[in-house]
């Protein structure tokens, strides 16, 4: 069975089960509104208790249906969903859109009932959106099967994980005039999930732009990975809910999911190049945008405004927002020169001033998008006494039909002066705002998708070119793991730990573990004074703290001495810590200190940190993240993030560090783990760095499994 | 002719001597235990004037005789007033002894807890080993003394109090010994006990999976309610972690605790999904508050016990810790084939038997 989406957007039948002649009911408002919203394929009403409803003849059952149906809607009772299901899978129905509430999300029996629509419906090879969701839309079929208005047509997706805000987003766009191409509401996901959609939207001509309201996401690796490829070819932009706290504990009486924490979210959308917004604002001012406009082809960033204070505004909110002001050529000035009046300031932003009618408009306009030096435009207008703000609306409209290439914005600041300029505007496809802040706001969302997209093909790149590191070996890290495992424990003991990443060929400073003092001092001998004992127990974090490290030992009987008191220490400040031994390790050169860890996301996988040792990552929190499976672009990306980089690189005469030491560790470390899931935390810390060409050591390596 | 051994000395000793019998009767002997003077303890609602361990040792065994002979004489209070009544109580023991003896070849005889009870009276070990014509083994807690050497100072106590009353001390048990003791007790201590002529019938190592309790016997100890998971009872808790953190952070707690007891306010939905990715033993909700239906269904997903408690979080922790010392016969038979390993590889069966 194809599985495409195709039918289920551009169905060739409907059925509507539940569909009642009473206008109170649900079941009225589907019918009505896939009737109203003018879909010209066939509609079929199913009802045991009715003949005909609204003019249409009414079936008792799916089954009487003398036709095909490609989708059925239920808005049913949920108990008695199942067996219509079942109805509806014999008839050989492809999409079960499933309005009805009373699933997983009440939990007790709705969590078995839902289990037994998934159960069903793959028996029959049917696909089901939903239960509890709000419907769907297409408003180029068109068809709306859904209890929301009809949204007007645009090239916006909407794709949502509350059904409720969906309503009210429809309401709004009619306000603002933003057109939809299509909204799904997801509800449950009991079976089709965001993944399926972004897969169908990202090559779907009617959409221009994906926007993804979540709570939760349903397979996390796969969902990066068809949005990646999605972003290459139109943006897609994510509200996700449940980011602090606050909202995760909502979010968790929503549907039933787990949020993750911010960072990992981040990380996760970083990788997949969607455009995280936090405010709705920003959510549908961008779309606005994206969905009428080309993409921005740069940052650079020319503004035409009729008001001095205004435009110098935007100035400082472009250069705060990451883009560029444009330097405009001396060609460009010097024709403005010649054609505005000399107040006019020329500089970018290029100010006709308060006494500019719409032909000034179109100069300026047609120098700076004429100009090589500028990516994208935004004209400011506000109502002076002399201005025609419906000229110039059509003025703007004329040269982004002149440069389509680059996007024009418009805000229109003022009241009712500027309506109807708006109105044309709108009505044109130009996406015009209330004030500067929201125009820039919107051009930077374009910004970032322009990175993200750049970024997100450099990564495929290098993930391409990425040769197979030498020295893995994944049967020596089972092996180790096997160990711990029959000990019954989840922590490695650092000897252990060392040992495991040296598996994969990460550089360790020697070690090994001594169960008794006579043990430690061969150990000592083997290794070569001096060296480091410290305590070996899966309970303890901090060795220090507990009098568990004694450095520089240099002899037999320093060894034995140490051994006894790093025991009697711990035993006295970490009484109730499993004491496995003692490690001895070689002591090594000191290095640049840099901490290299991992932990695993129960839903987005491995997140990868990096970071300078010591009070960097302690103190300032100088760190960054990215989601394994790390390319080397991205590792030496998540390095030269830090500010601490300055120093790695070589500051005020210090040699500089073996960076890429550093990128080899992290590639390893990205392998690991992704090769060894069962590794949910991992930190090398600290991992020294010498000098350019002379590598780095790890000289502790914590590890924990599951 | 039935062989008897008296296990007498520090905490261990029911454990001890159950696995001892079980790899007994496993062996094909015929054994039953016996326990002449015990300790009535509260700690259990449904039990009252018996003593729980050895109820456990009955049920884990399956032993058949009543109570009554296999705990003859139990003390609640006093002890001094026995004085009065002692060759009543020596009968009584001497009877419900002969009784369970009938069929069997080996008694493992569990004494007091503590070894010099019953001094004052009459009755101390060696007087009980001597009547029972039992071998006396003195068994030791080696990890809970910081100067280890004075565990041979206190056997050598022993050996000479036992002299004394006109009996012998045969041996000992060295039990409990952690990881850093090992060395010294084998190459230091064992050869001085040696030497004063007592037997090491066995040197055993620190194992806290014999000591943990399962989650029925929490759920019994704190009168918990199961709200979740009702056949997972049977897992081992070998650790307590309170949940009190942020989520982010109590997931890089809760992951490094094996078989924990995950102890958290019902309400913190948050955390109690942290602590299910790690799977714990059970999870502890606390202060009667009933949790919210995605954490239920998730529990059910992974298979996790979940109770309800009406404490506060610090008061559910020190009763868990009580419980850690309890015997049941639940966990006793939840570690059986642990205990029995143990005890076949660091226990001299041979010697104890001669």
């Amino acid at each position: 069975m194809k599985n495409d989406l195709e039918s289920l957007f551009k169905p060739k039948s409907v059925a509507v089960i539940g569909a009642s002649r009473d206008p109170s009911k649900l079941g009225y408002a589907v019918l009505k509104n896939i009737v109203d919203s003018g879909y010209r394929g066939r509609v079929y009403p199913v009802n045991p208790q009715a003949d005909n409803i609204m003019g249409l003849k009414a079936y008792k059952s799916v089954l009487d249906i003398p036709d095909d149906v490609d989708v059925a809607v239920f808005v049913i009772p949920a108990p008695i969903v199942p067996e219509v299901l079942e109805e509806c899978g014999r008839k050989g129905v492809k999409y079960a859109v499933i309005i009805s509430a009373g699933f997983k999300e009440v939990g007790g029996e709705g969590v078995e009932r839902e289990k037994r629509v998934v159960e069903i419906a793959k028996k029959y090879g049917v696909r089901v959106l939903g239960p509890n969701i709000l419907g769907l839309i297409d408003t180029h079929t068109p068809i709306n099967a859904s209890f929301a208005y009809m949204p007007p047509r645009g090239g916006i997706a909407f794709v949502s994980q509350s059904g409720a805000y969906l309503s009210a987003i429809i309401d709004w766009s009619v306000k603002t005039g933003i057109g939809f191409s299509k909204i799904v509401s997801l509800g449950n996901k009991a079976d089709l999930n965001e993944v399926d959609f972004i897969e169908y939207l990202a090559n779907d001509s009617e959409t221009k732009v994906i926007l993804l309201y979540l709570e939760s996401i349903a397979n996390p690796r796969k969902f990066i990975e068809v949005a990646s490829e999605a972003v290459r070819k139109k943006p897609v932009i994510l509200i996700k809910g449940g980011m602090t706290e606050a909202g995760a504990r909502a979010a968790l009486s929503h549907t039933g999911s787990l949020a993750g924490g911010p960072q990992i979210v981040q990380a996760a959308m970083k990788k997949a190049g969607i455009v995280l917004v936090s405010e709705p604002t920003e959510f549908f001012d961008s779309a606005i945008a994206f969905s009428l406009t080309s993409s921005l082809p740069g940052d650079r960033i020319a503004i035409v405004t009729n008001a001095g204070g205004p435009g110098v505004m935007t100035a400082d909110l472009v250069a705060l927002a990451g883009l560029r002001l444009a330097q405009l050529t001396p060609q460009t000035i010097s024709y403005l020169r010649s054609k505005l009046p000399p107040m006019a300031a020329l500089n970018n932003p290029i100010d006709v001033i308060g006494d500019a009618k719409a032909d000034r408009y179109e100069v300026a306009l047609d120098a700076v998008l004429n100009d090589p030096n500028v990516d994208a435009a935004i004209v400011i207008f506000t109502p002076q006494v002399i201005s025609e703000p419906e000229k110039t609306a059509e003025v703007i409209i004329e040269m982004q039909k002149k440069y389509p290439q680059k996007p024009i914005l418009a805000a229109f600041i003022g009241g009712p002066r500027v309506e109807k300029a708006i109105e044309i505007l709108k009505s044109a496809g130009i996406p015009v705002y209330e004030s500067n802040d929201r125009v820039v706001a919107a051009l930077a969302i374009m910004n970032r998708y322009r990175v993200m997209r750049e970024r997100v093909m450099k990564i495929a790149e290098a993930l391409n070119e990425l040769s197979s590191l030498a020295n893995v070996d994944k049967r020596c890290v089972e092996a180790i793991i096997d160990r711990v495992r029959s000990d019954g424990r989840r922590v490695l003991l650092e000897s252990e730990a060392k040992d495991l990443v040296k598996c994969y060929g990460v550089a360790v400073a020697p070690t090994k573990l001594a169960r008794t003092e006579e043990e430690a001092v061969r150990i000592a001998n083997e290794l070569g004074y001096p060296v480091v004992l410290k305590i070996a127990s899966p309970d303890i974090t901090h060795k220090t703290d507990v009098g568990g490290v004694i450095m520089n030992v240099k002899s037999d009987s320093e060894v034995e001495d140490a051994f006894r008191t790093i025991i009697a220490n711990v035993r006295r400040y970490a009484p109730q810590a499993a004491i496995h031994g003692v490690v001895v390790q070689k002591m090594v050169p000191k290095g640049r200190e840099v901490i290299i860890g991992t932990t695993k996301d129960p839903e987005f996988g491995h997140l990868i940190m990096f970071g300078l040792g010591g009070i960097y990552t302690e103190l300032f929190r100088d760190v960054s993240f990215r989601l394994a499976p790390l390319s080397t672009y991205e590792a030496r990306e998540m390095i030269a993030e830090t500010k601490a980089y300055t120093l790695l690189k070589g500051f005020r005469g210090e040699k500089p560090a073996d960076i890429e030491s550093i990128v080899n560790t992290l590639l390893r470390v990205s392998k690991l783990v992704i090769d060894v899931p069962q590794i949910v935390e991992m930190d090398i810390n600290p991992l020294f760095v010498y000098d350019e060409g002379a590598g780095s050591l790890a000289i502790d390596v914590k590890i924990v499994i599951e | 002719m039935v062989k008897s051994i008296f296990l007498f000395g520090e905490k261990g000793k029911t454990i001890i001597a159950y696995g001892i019998l079980k790899k007994l009767i496993l062996d094909g002997y015929k054994g039953c235990y016996f326990k002449p003077i015990a300790k009535a303890r509260y700690r259990l609602p449904s039990l009252k004037y018996v003593d729980p361990d050895v109820i456990a040792v009955k049920d884990a065994l399956g032993l058949q005789e009543p109570i009554e002979y296999l705990n003859p004489v139990t003390i609640t209070r006093n002890i001094i007033e026995l004085r009065r009544d002692l060759d009543n109580v020596k009968k009584m023991i001497m009877e419900s002894y002969s009784k369970i003896c009938e069929g069997r070849d080996v008694i493992v005889i569990e004494g007091y807890p503590n070894p010099e009870a019953l001094s004052s009276i009459g009755l101390s070990s060696a007087e009980l080993a001597k009547m029972l014509n039992a071998k006396a083994v003195f068994l030791v807690n080696v990890k809970e003394r910081d100067v280890v050497d004075e565990l041979a100072d206190r056997i050598q106590l022993y050996k000479c109090f036992f002299e004394h009353q006109g009996y012998s001390l045969s041996g000992v048990i060295l039990n409990n010994v952690p990881m850093y003791y090992i060395e010294r007790v084998n190459d230091v201590i064992v050869p001085v006990l040696e030497e004063k002529g007592l037997n090491i019938y066995g040197i055993i190592p620190e194992k806290p999976s014999l000591t943990a309790p399962t989650v029925r016997d929490i759920v019994e100890a704190l009168n918990a309610e199961v709200i979740e998971n009702r056949d997972r009872l049977t897992n081992i808790v070998e650790d307590i972690v309170v949940g009190a953190m942020a989520p982010s952070a109590a997931l890089r707690w809760f992951r490094r605790a094996v078989n924990a007891a995950i102890v958290t306010g019902g309400d913190r939905t948050d955390l109690i999904m942290a602590a299910l990715e790690t799977k714990p033993s059970v999870i502890i909700l606390t202060g009667n508050l009933y949790p919210d239906i995605s954490v239920l269904t998730k529990a059910r997903e992974v298979g996790v016990p979940i109770l309800l408690v009406p404490y506060d979080t610090y008061t559910t922790v020190e009763k868990l810790r009580e419980v850690q010392s309890i015997t049941t016969s639940d966990s006793l038979k939840a570690k059986e084939s642990e205990l029995i390993r143990t005890i076949s590889e660091n226990l001299n069966m041979k010697k104890l038997l001669e």
